[in-house]
């Protein structure tokens, strides 16, 4: 009996070995170097020997028999070209490592569009990913996407213990799944903040800056300090562009994503607030006293970024990288002389009232799905992948890429040890990194199915995006994330999607056009009285239009989802 | 019935040539008109063609919109502007260049004055921006020869954006729709000029007696085509260079179904909006045509 | 061509003065933007945010074209461009000619109904998705076809060659009709030749429409066999635009990285630009001064 055992096992070996080879052989064309797909053949030869049994990759992962065909579409639009790049060594990494051939088509075309005429057309593939809940909603009425409860179930195990309570809130009604999450979880760090030149505020003493009205008086001096810069222009205090959110300036006053949440759990828009008159009334104050840009409310990014790096605009309350990519990182290269202290420092600023500033919001859902279509073959197969992917070892080697190479930012050892590249994580810190070429190597984060963007659950410290592991080890960065570490909140339960057939939708996108158009002559009036004129003109039109049917419809959302949760 | 087949035999060299073009328009025109359909439902990609019927719900709405009359006023203003200048600009340039002796120099200004056509709107609204914002280098000029104590707010003031918008329209199109002109003005017979100078014509007169009525039936194409596209008022410019202080003037038909449509994912309503200004173009179109035939003696068809 | 005065009056003379001051203006608000461009294009990136360049670049620099001619990509999209605006538009000015001069024959019966068949494409198409179908269903995906199949044929050059043909004396095409020739022949024989300046200027717009067109490339061609310059062009661009449609700030940050708009954009408009005002100076010789009906007659 054990004889017979044996000799199956050799002959099942030795047969599965050919079929291997054979199979390599065919697929050397694929691969650009021949020698290195003998590689696993020889590995696969060993491991034969000792077990019939799967094999089990360093990674964990259960290398299949068959190779398994991921062929989809990200909506995410992109240069293809590039893409291409950057997806060729992970695809030849995870096919000789995962025997799983992944083939990733991106168009730079609107994914919204391009999925509207796949669906239209009945032409698309059997895996598509960054589609949103919306058009995901689509898909599903029209019969093309397939329930994946059932198979994670199944083959899912690791999607449900890393989504966790979490999982129940993708269920339909029905309880079935119809995507699985991208870039889900909680990243805590910084969005939103106010911004402080740094030299010039460490010349003044650096006055302790906590409210509006701190920051207010700060910049005022600074301004007076500097009224003009070195091309002899007059400088503002502070101005605005079109990235800049106003829902997340009322941070600064206590409201929530720009809606002030009571104790019930009842949601009201900031126009009927005091907090929103008074956040206009801030504004207004720098305006009426010279100190705002006139052309706040005209700049687009770009306008904005030149009067920047120009040091025209002293203040800035944005996102924290509009200072940088206009601030010191354009000094650096052309200020002669510069110094590592010329640059902006992020701060949180709170109003007196405001039990906390709420600045960075952050919605654990994640940015979209990665769905299943009916032209699926084996879609066991994708769900097993994805099942990989998400485990905090997957995370980490489709986040940061391939590992052990010399541009790899990490490496790793059999058995589960890892540690980061120092060489790579030292050029990080200089600002000499990388981005493209790492990117191009080792393929991180080209991959993205169903890993999380937040913090991983097997040390609640890591994430996928390599640069946001040392936030603390770098002075710079540091500074910021101590200062805003109480701003950042998690904003999911007040998710919104506003769907094509609701009706609302319209009324929601003619009040944020309201909105922006009222804020900005509020803000540019002429006295404090006029402002509030047009702040209470805004808010009745806005009523007028159906701003209390917006925000019943997001209280019940809002108490739907947390229901959902707990 | 006898006497139209013998014309159809008769004519059937030019009928056969007919043939093709006919089966292409067919194919690539007519045939995915069926597209227009849902103009009158409620459509969701993927669905059948024929099915979730709404009748004339969409246009209704856009009637019903808050902003339609403000809508309707900008498209108006700025679709007639563009008219007033933009029409007679390239002609006045086509005549201008056409009396220019030196040939170097009208070959040059010649093919440079296309150009802008290829700037795209993006690059368009920058430039305007450095040259028009607050402390742009029209307002530091104003300022400095003392003609303004403050800088004007060309670009927030919404009665600025108007004229602003069909200055960069025509700036932009004036070289490139010279073209046409130029080309109308080549075909005039050079015998004629001959002619006219005998008659004792001088420069103005053969200008008017000769090169006008030479480009006049291309004139009055172009004139009639744009009367039919009077609610084309523009998109992109808007988009880019209109700001939430211009709204109120700067925003179109175009823009306001883009955005209110296309963007929240509702293909009807574009679709409808889009079909009602076909029509009311074609309406327009017939209407000129048939002005221009009774007093210009010249028609498109 | 040359009408010259044979009085070199004063008015005469101020008028001249006139119209070349005019003209040196007008050379000069067209011209001055695109020189801007060329001198943003050949400046570096961060240096440009700073502004004030004017006539000359202040810190020369070649990285914007560097990054443009990076990709072999260039070369092939330049190559299918040259290529689709050739075929598109020798063969949209060959067919929308032939229709062009068919509803000018007075005597054609179906003269009016070919006008009014075509003329309503200019009002009414069925929208992206159906087209989209469509050229799915003739399998002119994917293809270089479908640069010029879909265009053999604009209503609107139809409308611009018909009235200048209906404008050229009848009695040209009768005498050739007399003495039996076809109407192809009568066509390319006599229509073309003495069409030739609309025939010119119609070329120009369609070699433009087709130079500048890249929405049906990413649209049809979604695989990237056949892009051509302007779309290669424009995803370059769009790397550094797209960004303002992504929410997430790490994204966002990732995807800022060494790009500089301001320059590219320059260099991307130099670059669409040049090859395509070539096409003008050879068609120029058609489009000065008049020409004589006779000499082609005889």
């Amino acid at each position: 009996m054990r004889l017979r055992i044996s000799t199956a096992l050799v002959l099942g070996s030795v047969l599965l070995t050919g079929g291997l080879l054979a199979g390599c052989s065919s697929n050397g064309n694929e691969s650009s170097n021949g020698n290195q797909a003998n590689q696993p053949a020889n590995d696969a030869q060993q491991t034969t020997n000792t077990a019939a049994e799967p094999k089990v990759n360093e990674y964990g992962w259960t290398v299949p028999e068959k190779t398994i065909n991921i062929d989809y579409y990200s909506a995410d639009k992109d240069n293809p070209d590039k893409s291409a790049k950057k997806l060729a060594a992970i695809h030849d990494y995870l096919l000789e490592q995962f025997n799983v051939d992944v083939k990733k088509t991106q168009y730079d075309v609107d994914g919204k569009e391009k999925l509207n005429l796949m669906l239209a057309s009945n032409d698309y593939p059997g895996v598509i990913s960054s589609i949103d809940s919306d058009t995901m909603d689509k898909w599903r009425s029209q019969g093309k996407l397939i329930d994946l409860a059932p198979l994670v179930d199944k083959y899912g195990s690791n999607i449900k213990k890393e989504l966790g309570d979490k999982y129940n809130s993708y269920l339909d009604k029905d309880g079935k799944l119809w995507g699985i999450p991208r870039g889900w979880g909680y990243l805590p760090i910084p969005d939103f903040s106010a911004h402080i030149r740094w030299d010039w505020y460490q010349e003044m003493g650096s006055p302790k800056i906590e409210t509006p009205e701190d920051y207010y008086n700060v910049l005022k001096q600074m301004v007076a300090a500097h009224p003009k810069n070195a091309q002899g222009e007059k400088t503002y205090a502070i101005s605005w562009n079109d990235q800049i959110g106003i829902n997340n300036v009322m941070g600064i006053w206590g409201l929530k994503d720009g809606y002030k949440d009571d104790a019930d759990h009842n949601l009201t828009h900031w126009l009927k607030t005091d907090e929103g008159l008074e956040a206009v009334k801030y504004y207004n104050k720098f305006y009426r006293e010279g100190l705002m840009d006139p052309d706040s409310f005209l700049n687009k990014y770009d306008d904005w970024k030149l009067k920047f790096s120009n040091e025209r605009i002293l203040g800035h309350i944005g996102p924290w990288w509009h200072s940088w990519n206009a601030g010191h990182e354009v000094w650096k290269t052309t200020m002669e002389g510069w110094t590592d202290n010329q640059r902006y420092v992020q701060i949180g600023l709170k109003a007196p009232n405001a039990e906390a500033s709420y600045l960075s919001p952050k919605d654990t859902t994640g940015w979209n799905y990665t769905v299943i279509t009916d032209k699926e073959a084996k879609p066991e197969d994708i769900i097993k992948f994805l099942d990989f992917e998400i485990t905090p070892i997957g995370t980490r080697l489709l986040g940061w890429g391939i590992p052990n190479l010399p541009d790899s930012v990490w490496n790793y050892e059999q058995g589960g040890k890892w540690s980061f590249n120092d060489a790579q994580k030292q050029k990080l810190f200089a600002g000499t990194f990388e981005y493209d070429k790492t990117d191009e190597v080792t393929g991180s984060n080209q991959i993205w199915l169903s890993h999380p963007q937040g913090i991983m659950s097997d040390d609640n410290k890591s994430t996928a995006w390599y640069d946001q592991n040392f936030n603390m080890e770098d002075k710079w960065k540091a500074l910021m994330n101590t200062n805003l570490k109480d701003t950042i909140y998690d904003n999911t339960a007040r998710r919104i999607v506003f769907t094509a057939d609701n009706p609302l939708t319209i009324v929601n996108q003619q009040i944020e056009d309201l909105i922006k158009t009222g804020f900005a002559k509020a803000v540019m009036s002429k006295t404090e009285q006029d402002a509030v004129n047009a702040f209470n003109d805004m808010r009745d039109k806005a009523i007028k239009i159906g701003l209390e049917d917006i925000e019943a419809f997001r209280t019940e959302a809002y108490k739907a989802n947390l229901a959902k949760v707990q | 019935m006898a006497e139209v087949w013998k014309r159809v035999r008769r004519e059937r060299q030019i009928w056969l040539l007919c043939i093709p073009m006919i089966a292409w328009v067919l194919i690539f025109s007519y045939y995915p008109m069926y597209g227009l359909l849902i103009s009158f439902q409620h459509y969701v990609p993927g669905q059948s063609m024929f099915s979730n019927w709404v009748g004339f719900d969409h246009f209704v709405r856009f009637f019903n919109e808050p902003d339609f009359l403000q809508i309707i006023r900008n498209t108006l203003v700025i679709s007639l502007l563009n008219l007033a200048i933009g029409f007679p600009a390239p002609i006045i340039l086509a005549l201008l260049l056409n009396e220019v002796r030196g040939r170097l120099f009208k070959k040059t200004i010649q093919s440079l004055s296309y150009i802008p056509y290829f700037i795209s709107w993006v690059v368009v609204a920058n430039i305007l921006f450095t040259l028009l914002g607050s402390d742009g280098i029209l307002n530091d000029m104003l300022q400095r020869l003392g003609i303004i104590d403050a800088p004007l707010e060309f670009l927030t003031k919404g009665s600025y954006f108007w004229g602003i918008l069909v200055a960069s329209n025509v700036w932009k199109d004036m070289g490139f729709s010279a073209i046409i002109y130029l080309s109308a003005i080549a075909g005039i017979d050079k015998e004629l000029y001959e002619a006219g100078r005998v008659d004792g014509l001088g420069r103005f007169g053969l200008i008017r007696h000769i090169t006008l009525p030479g480009i006049r039936s291309t004139a009055v194409l172009l004139f009639i085509l744009a009367i039919g596209g009077i609610l084309n008022a523009g998109f992109e410019q808007q988009l880019l260079i209109g700001n939430p202080l211009t709204q109120d003037h700067y925003e179109v038909i175009d823009t306001y179904v883009y955005r209110f449509g296309v963007q929240l994912g509702n293909y009807s309503y574009g679709t409808a909006v889009g079909l009602m200004k076909s029509g009311i173009g074609l309406v327009l179109v017939i209407l000129a045509n048939r002005l221009s035939k009774r007093y210009m003696q010249s028609s498109i068809f | 061509m040359e009408y010259r005065s044979r009085r070199g009056s004063l008015t005469n003379l101020a008028a001249d003065a006139a119209i070349i001051i005019v003209l040196l203006l007008l050379g000069f608000v067209v011209v001055y933007p695109f020189i801007n461009l060329l001198a943003l294009s050949f400046n570096d990136g961060k240096d440009a945010a700073r502004g004030g360049i004017y006539f000359f670049p202040r810190k020369v620099s070649f990285s914007a074209y560097n990054m443009l001619f990076e990709n072999k990509k260039l070369l092939s999209g330049l190559g299918w461009s040259v290529l689709r605006v050739a075929v598109g538009t020798v063969t949209c000015l060959f067919v929308t000619g032939l229709l062009s001069y068919i509803i000018s024959i007075r005597t054609f019966s179906g003269r009016k109904f070919m006008r009014v068949l075509f003329f309503m494409t200019m009002y009414f198409s069925g929208g992206i998705i159906p087209t989209y179908i469509l050229m799915n269903q003739l399998h002119l995906t994917n293809t270089f076809q479908v640069y010029w199949i879909p265009g053999l044929i604009n209503a609107y050059f139809m409308l611009l060659m018909a009235s200048y043909i209906s404008d050229l004396p009848e009695a040209l095409f009768e005498s050739a009709r007399i003495d039996g020739a076809g109407e192809l022949r009568i066509y390319m024989r006599i229509v073309i030749p003495v069409a030739m300046p609309v025939f010119a200027a119609v070329s120009i717009y369609a070699a433009v429409g087709h130079w500048n067109s890249w929405f049906d490339v990413i649209l049809y061609n979604f695989n990237g066999q056949f892009d051509t310059l302007q779309v290669y062009l424009r995803r370059l661009l769009l790397e550094v635009e797209a960004t303002q449609q992504i929410r997430d700030q790490q994204l966002l940050l990732h995807k800022f990285q060494g790009l500089s708009p301001q320059t590219l954009r320059a260099a991307t408009t130099i670059l669409v630009t040049v090859p395509i005002l070539c096409v003008y100076p050879f068609l120029q010789k058609y489009f000065i001064g008049g020409i004589t009906l006779g000499s082609v007659k005889g």
